[in-house]
């Protein structure tokens, strides 16, 4: 473990180009495999993995492909494999994770877009099965989340995603449809706290 | 959010889409017939929507 903190330090630090994108790719295959084992190296992996990218590829979306494809695997194995440790994550790095989400697939590129709606997909559906945090994530994005989302099913630029994007949309309005799904008791409106 | 559709339009396709949310096939038609009609103008006073226009005003 002290070695893979030394491996992300050593990634924080170097200027953009010295960067190797195989560390993302180690990390998101990583997380794939050891799953929620992965949970207490998050907050590691979200402000020296995370941020450092994000601040690299946020301008365009053409510049550094391959960190960009390593970066969208690695926040959608976060989505899929490790769901428990997101949720613990403070407010700002979920928002971190969604506004990446979004923007990926924002992305004309396929691969990339595809991705994106690969990980948007999966966390509506790890969000369906607990209601709680749903509640609480909706509350927040729900508003954010469909209007990109129905931004890039209605532009020309990304045809390919039609039927992820609707199965996305069809999974929001499946949520705000049923009562079980949201809790009205919950009620959080600030996004600077804990997503508890 | 819509410039090319008009009310009336824009809340007959989210009335369709929450109809037909639990059925993946139904709500992709929906969807892509939202597609299909945003290719298309269409204002408030469209003659194709005036029956729907009295029915609201008299309710």
């Amino acid at each position: 473990m002290s070695q893979l903190r030394d491996l992300t330090e050593d990634y924080t630090n170097s200027s953009p180009n010295a960067r190797d994108p195989e560390v993302l790719l180690l990390f998101s295959v990583m997380l794939k495999h050891a799953g929620d084992l992965m949970a207490d190296f998050l907050p590691t992996i979200m402000q020296s993995l995370c941020q450092s990218t994000l601040q690299m590829i946020q301008q365009d979306t053409t510049t550094y492909p391959e960190f960009r494809d390593g970066f969208f695997r690695l926040v959608m194995n976060i989505i899929k494999h490790c769901a428990n440790g997101l949720f613990q994550q403070s407010g700002e790095s979920f928002q971190t994770v969604v506004y990446t989400v979004i923007f990926a697939m924002q992305h004309e590129k396929p691969d990339l877009m595809e991705l994106g709606n690969e990980s948007m997909h999966s966390l509506c559906m790890t969000l369906a099965e607990s209601p709680s945090f749903a509640t609480i994530f909706y509350q927040n994005f729900f508003t954010t989340c469909m209007k990109e989302i129905i931004t890039v099913l209605t532009d020309y630029r990304h045809m390919a995603g039609f039927k992820m994007q609707g199965q996305i949309v069809q999974l929001m309005l499946q949520a705000i449809d049923s009562e079980t799904t949201v809790d009205p008791s919950v009620r959080l409106n600030d996004l600077s706290g804990n997503p508890h | 959010m819509f410039p090319n559709l008009n009310g009336v339009q824009v809340e007959g396709f989210i009335i369709r889409l929450f109809n037909t949310v639990g059925d993946w096939n139904q709500f992709k038609v929906t969807l892509r017939d939202l597609l299909v009609s945003m290719k298309k103008f269409a204002s408030n006073d469209d003659a194709l929507y005036k029956e729907e226009r009295e029915v609201s005003n008299f309710l």
